[in-house]
């Protein structure tokens, strides 16, 4: 694999494309940016290419030009046919259309663009030629009258998703059209490698390939992503060569970090001052938080005390109008919208488009406006509490000043003191220039149970000898083993389970080739392609049928009449859950359900590292030096002053004043009793994902030892084991917990009574078409499939089984990480060192108080950080103020 | 393995399986088997449930030496399935009626009442047996008189998706739970599954509760005490 930097002769970049694209670009473009200057002639020469840089520094235009002059050269030669040669995969549909929008406008200006009703193809030698150039989406959105258009006009650039790729290769018609196609470009493809819909699209690239007759030339287009050797493997398949044009440090980063308390944390109202007081008078903002429950309550804070004016976006569906218009009485008409996930598409569309347009002044989001959708002009991006990752970061704060050469800006709003650490921590990476290596999905067998069958849709077929050498140039399946993909066959050919047959099949196998079975049994496939799991909402409803919000399903599932939970910063009691709708009651008091808990992000290894490298060192200097060696140590190497450094300082010496400080190689157990019940907090600084893998773990071992049931939590920093009342381990059992030997058949017995491992389980059958996800035209709902008692069974039936497999893998490696937990296990010392601390150290604050799992309201969290907080001044004093 | 049996009213018993036993006639009642449910619901499955229930019912049907047995509607999930599976359900119903008993369908809602004719034959509105009336209970019964109904799908709500299903009994009423191992069932401690019952009895609290165990049987006292003991606390 070659590997380009970005130099190379600016004039001549240009003008090696064709004359019409050429004068464009000097015209407009003046210079080429430094990721155009590499990739043009690269991609010009045909090479599968991958160009990683910053969003905002000419990326799409790099892959686009080179196909606007290839096309135009056809013109030229007279050799333009009316099918797609371009295609341009991109993980959004909302981007699909945004570039179909941003490729139009250059063709149309250099005049290459097909204009309606004007030039049209002209018969020639009794073949259909065309003039001009014209572009198309083909999405799960795209309206069939415009599909059937597409059909008896086919574009020349398509931009598709990978789902609808998907199902373009399972139809005739579609397939004999992308016959032809000479480039694919994949955008976003840091977004799809590490999860399921990328090795979808491993998969469905190798079929187009085979389709194509193998001459695709790929171009993969990233945002910042590490490595990048890995991406390329990706991007160009097993055994093939990609040329990396590395321009991802181009664009500078920098980080501030906003402190608004003054104790240990910061109740949300706080939190929203600090954001509005960031961006007051900013002209575009984007404020990232990382629950949804937060986004809506940070911007329900923004509009609603007047910072930014009176009216907001609200994603209350009701009445339909979703901007909702105050008589501004003398404030100036500015307003802040919400984007997350669970808010319905066309909502979010609006919102997009307000951004872009300035009517909105600033919008409040999850990771859902992490990807690259142009939203416009945003000058300054606030990230609330952390990204938990550099990459996360970078991606946040380059939607910032989004034009070449532009400083990226973020501003870090620190909810508690984790949080100025971990700003801190990421500054540092970003500096070194060190992102998280991205993972990607090993095997997932469910993917390849749906590819299989859409490769023999509707009446196909495909030898297993095929299917295996196909798969394996897919980076994901690199080491799939025919025994592997045997198995899922026989399970799709109705071989069933535990030495049952099921009564239906997706496809017929003899041994040799894998067939379909005809167009109903493809109907399965044709509902049911993709890998994204639907998300349903259920409409939330006060006692007078007021509609109050509405929650994914999967949550509503789990309620029971009376449980409290969390809507939009309000506290709810359930009166009755059925069906499609919740009724609720007011509540006064505290949530008793965790909600959005299964959402949260953990930080990364590198980040965790980094974090317990700061404590670690931090502690070495202070211990030599004292608090002014400490200081010193903190703005050397973090960037650190004043009162966030202080913050730091104070928070470091206090934890070592009353217990001691776990880093990256020491792990600490601290032991509480607390009324009658004794519970202990395992200090790791390894990340959520470990944490959460141990804490499993350690669950299991307990209830083997004493038969108790203990409740667990977790956190980046570590995890807590509650034993229920009366239940007692001595501190040599504590210190002994973490141990190496069959750590995943304990992590395993300690998944299989966890909703985790059955949830995935409907995702994994779902897209591995077990149980489908629509029927007969009809969508299969929670109520009447269920997940957990159908995993029960096939559980108890067969281990083996495929899917269920899967839905192990997934959970061990995806979701949790049990590589990295068993090898973080095996480097601990053979005893912890176990400390009875005189009060909650100041480091299991995060742990103590999450320990509710969100279902502390936010507030109450930080008054209960708070009085922690006080007890330790009042053990340790307040460490001499540093700064 | 067998079955542990446990006296609710005079000459009526309630078995582990979730099965009634009217011991004057000796009919064997059981409700909700929701057959083919793996593969109505879209799925590529073995049909366990089918071969696992209508097995149980022809074990106790021999032990009791029963005459007849009833299935309470709602014996199929729906009746878009594969010919195969129909035939796999009609093969085991077959097999249950060999075992020397009558076999009596009563429809259901899921049935579509009569669409799943097909796989079950003919199916009734409703049987009277020991003075009871038995029907599926998704409409009232058009006379005055005890009933037997199923539909509720009663239990338990032990957290997350686990479940205890319920009998629900009184001198009037007896409302059996569901036979189906796919169903976490309607909580009888919620508001919808009051209202539902009040449509049979004035006071839905003075029922009886006797919860299924794995295999024991555990009577508890009325529904207004078990609500009092362990319900939704009220503000």
């Amino acid at each position: 694999m070659e590997r380009r930097e970005g130099h190379g002769a600016v004039t001549s970049t240009f003008s090696a494309l064709h004359p019409m694209v050429a004068s464009w670009a000097q015209q407009r473009l003046g210079c080429p940016t430094q990721p155009q200057l590499a990739a043009i002639p690269a991609i010009l020469s045909g090479h599968t290419v991958l160009l990683a840089s910053p969003t905002g520094t000419g990326k799409t235009l790099a892959a686009f030009l080179p196909q606007f002059s290839r096309l135009a050269e056809r013109i030229d030669r007279d050799e333009l046919y009316p099918r797609p040669t371009v295609l341009y995969v991109s993980p959004l549909r909302a981007l699909g259309y945004d570039v179909e929008h941003n490729a139009r406008r250059p063709l149309r200006e250099m005049g290459l663009l097909e204009r309606p009703g004007g030039e049209r193809a002209e018969r020639r030698r009794g073949r259909l030629r065309e003039r001009a150039i014209r572009t198309g989406v083909r999405t799960g959105d795209t309206p069939q009258v415009e599909r059937r258009l597409m059909m008896a006009r086919p574009p020349h650039i398509l931009i598709t998703t990978p789902e609808s790729l998907a199902l373009m290769l399972a139809l005739r018609t579609y397939r004999r059209q992308l016959r032809h196609v000479e480039c694919v470009i994949v955008d976003e493809i840091h977004a799809l490698a590490p999860n399921k819909r990328g090795a979808q699209l491993a998969l469905h690239l190798e079929s187009l390939e085979e389709n194509c007759g193998g001459r695709l030339q790929r171009i993969g287009l990233s945002a910042t992503v590490a490595p990048l050797e890995r991406v390329g493997a990706f991007l160009a398949g097993v055994g093939r060569p990609c040329e990396i044009i590395d321009a991802r440090e181009l664009r500078r980063t920098t980080l501030r970090i906003a402190v608004p308390f003054s104790g240990a944390m910061a109740p949300m109202a706080m939190v929203s001052r600090s954001v509005g007081r960031e961006i007051e008078g900013v002209r575009g903002a984007l404020v990232f938080c990382n629950v949804r429950s937060q986004a809506e309550r940070v911007a329900h804070d923004l509009s609603g005390e007047g910072i930014l004016g009176p009216a907001s976006l609200d994603p209350d569906p009701r009445g339909g109008e979703d901007v909702q218009r105050a008589p501004a009485a003398g404030l100036p008409e500015r307003r802040v919208g919400v984007h997350h996930s669970a808010i319905e598409r066309s909502l979010r569309h609006r919102v997009e488009a307000g951004l872009r347009s300035g009517e909105l002044h600033a919008v409040v989001c999850s990771s859902s406006l992490e990807l690259g959708i142009d939203v416009g002009f945003v000058e300054r991006v606030c990230i609330v509490g952390g990204a938990r990752g550099v990459a996360a970061t970078l991606q946040r704060v380059g939607r910032a000043g989004h034009v070449p050469g532009g400083i990226a800006e973020g501003v870090v709003v620190a909810q508690d003191r984790d949080d100025i650490i971990e700003a801190a921590a990421t500054r540092r990476l970003i500096a070194d220039g060190v992102v998280e290596e991205i993972a990607i999905p090993d095997r997932p067998l469910d993917v390849l149970a749906q590819w299989v069958v859409g490769c023999v849709v509707p009446d196909r077929e495909l030898s297993i000898q095929d299917a295996l050498r196909i798969a394996r140039r897919a980076l994901p399946y690199a080491a799939l083993d025919e025994a592997d993909l045997r198995d899922v066959v026989a399970y799709l050919a109705g071989g069933g389970a535990g030495g049952e047959r099921a009564h239906v099949s997706r496809v017929a196998f003899d041994g040799t080739v894998v067939r379909g079975l005809g167009r109903e049994a493809a109907s399965a496939y044709y509902d049911n392609a993709g890998t994204i799991p639907d998300t349903v909402m259920v409409t939330v409803v006060g006692k007078d049928g007021e509609a109050i919000g509405r929650i994914e399903e999967d949550f509503a599932h789990r309620l029971q009449a009376g449980d409290a939970f969390l809507l939009s910063g309000r506290s709810l009691r359930v009166v009755e859950a059925r069906g499609a709708i919740v009724r609720v009651a007011p509540h006064h008091g505290k949530p008793t359900v965790p909600r959005w808990s299964s959402h949260m992000r953990g930080a990364t290894e590198p980040l965790a590292h980094e974090i317990g490298r700061l404590r670690r060192e931090c502690v070495e200097v202070l211990r030599a030096g004292g608090v002014r060696a400490a200081a010193c140590y903190l703005r050397e190497r973090y960037g650190l002053e004043g009162e966030e450094r202080s913050h730091v300082v104070r928070y470091i010496a206090q934890q070592l004043a009353v217990s001691d400080v776990a880093d990256d190689r020491h792990a600490v157990v601290e032991i509480y009793r607390v009324d009658g019940a004794q519970s202990a907090i395992y200090h790791t600084c390894i990340g959520r994902r470990v944490n959460e893998t141990l804490a499993r773990a350690a669950a299991a071992r307990i209830h083997a030892a004493i038969g108790a049931n203990c409740g667990i939590a977790s956190d980046d920093n570590g995890f807590m084991v509650s034993l229920p009342p009366r239940a007692k381990l001595a501190d040599a059992q504590w210190a002994g917990l973490l141990h190496a030997r069959r750590l995943r058949e304990d992590v395993m017995e300690g998944l299989l009574n966890s909703y985790l491992l059955r949830g995935q389980f409907r995702h994994v059958a779902n897209t591995g078409l077990l149980v489908l996800r629509r029927t007969g035209g009809m969508r299969v709902t929670r109520q009447s499939w269920q997940a957990e008692r159908i995993f029960e069974r096939l559980w108890r039936a067969d281990r083996r089984f495929p899917l269920i497999r899967e839905t192990v893998r997934h959970v061990l490696h995806d979701l949790l990480d049990f590589p990295a937990a068993l090898r973080y296990v095996a480097e601990l010392p053979q005893e912890l060192r176990v400390i009875h601390p005189p009060a909650a150290s100041p480091f299991s604050f995060g742990i103590v108080t999450s320990s509710f799992a969100d279902t502390v309201v936010v507030d109450d969290r930080a008054t209960l950080v708070e009085a922690l907080h006080e007890r330790i001044l009042a053990l340790t004093g307040d460490p001499e103020a540093v700064s | 393995m067998s079955e542990e049996r446990h006296a609710l009213l005079d000459g009526v018993a309630g078995l582990t399986p979730g099965v009634l036993f009217l011991e004057r006639t000796r009919t064997l009642v059981a409700a909700d088997l929701h057959l083919g449910y793996e593969e109505v619901v879209g799925g590529a499955l073995p049909l366990w449930s089918t071969t696992e229930q209508l097995g149980v019912l022809a074990r106790v049907a021999h032990s009791l030496r029963a005459n007849e047995v009833i299935l309470l509607g709602d014996v199929l999930h729906g009746a878009r399935m594969s010919a195969q599976a129909a035939r796999c359900i009609r093969n085991g119903l077959a097999e249950l009626a060999e075992t020397g008993c009558a076999v009596v369908a009563v429809a259901g809602n899921h049935e579509g009442r009569t669409r799943g004719a097909e796989v079950l034959g003919e199916t009734v509105e409703s049987v009277v047996r020991d003075g009871w009336h038995l029907l599926h209970g998704d409409r009232p019964l058009a006379r005055k008189g005890r009933a037997i109904i199923g539909h509720l799908h009663p239990s338990l709500r032990l957290g997350g998706s686990r479940s205890a299903p319920v009998f629900l009994y009184s001198e009037q009423l007896i409302v059996l739970p569901a036979m189906t191992p796919y169903s976490p069932g309607l909580s009888v401690l919620g508001a919808p599954c009051s209202r539902a019952l009040s449509a049979w009895v004035e006071r839905p609290g003075t029922l009886r509760v006797a919860a299924i165990s794995g295999d024991r049987i555990i009577a508890f006292r009325t529904l207004a005490a078990l609500r009092a003991a362990i319900g939704p606390r009220r503000k």
